[in-house]
């Protein structure tokens, strides 16, 4: 019983073949680690500058949307290119009868639910009907 | 409904013309300003985009450096 005692208290080494190659590789991939994490801190500061600029150009496009409205109410309102054919003059009123009820009912809906895309997209199908209208 | 034909003279008052101006300007100015940030956010991207390659490479690198450790602990030198 003590000899097997003994023999488990013994201790083995095992001996590492290039020790000096070994410690220059754990030496070097913590150097890359660091430097990465050092990146990871320059990545972090880039994308805060990315999502600030972003900001600012929805800004800057909310001004310049804006202003185009502005001019667009300084010009006339004419109907200059609006030429009334028998034919297509009855389908658009049509159209623009259905889209009345169309209206009606959204407007049934809670405004609250109107996302930014959705006012967007409303703005784009009106401007896009009033360029169908200038022909 | 009043018709009207295409290619009538349109006349808008000297006041409103210069406002009209003074709008269009403005606007230019601040399509400028927009032609610049998104400049600068493309420039931030490309920056973004050679942060990321660079982790890419030294992932490699630190991935063989790993290699080689792990070949050298794993075939110890027979003492016997």
């Amino acid at each position: 019983m003590v000899k097997m005692k003994e023999q488990s208290n013994e201790l083995f080494f095992v001996q590492v073949k290039a020790p000096n190659e070994v410690r220059r590789n754990i030496l070097e991939t913590l150097k890359d680690i660091v430097e990465v994490l050092k990146s990871f801190e320059k990545f972090k500061h880039i994308r805060h500058q990315k999502l600030e600029n972003i900001n600012h150009l929805r800004v800057l496009l909310r001004q310049a949307n804006k202003m185009l409205g502005d001019l667009r109410i300084k010009l006339p309102q004419t109907n200059l290119r609006a030429i009334p054919v028998k034919d297509t003059a009855k389908q658009p009123k049509k159209v623009h009868h259905k889209k009345k009820k169309g209206k009606s009912a959204e407007e049934k809906m809670p405004k609250k639910e109107m996302t930014e895309v959705d006012k967007l997209e409303a703005e784009l199908s009106a401007i896009e009907a009033k360029l169908k209208s200038l022909g | 409904m009043r018709e009207q034909r295409s290619g009538m003279p349109v006349f808008v008052k000297v006041d409103e013309y210069k406002d009209i101006l003074d709008v269009l300007d403005m606007v230019k100015a601040k399509i400028r300003e927009i032609r610049d940030t998104l400049g600068s956010i493309n420039a931030l991207r490309n920056e973004e985009d050679s942060e990321l390659a660079m982790w890419n490479s030294t992932l490699n690198e630190i991935e063989k450096k790993v290699e080689g450790i792990d070949r050298i602990m794993f075939e110890p030198e027979q003492a016997w």
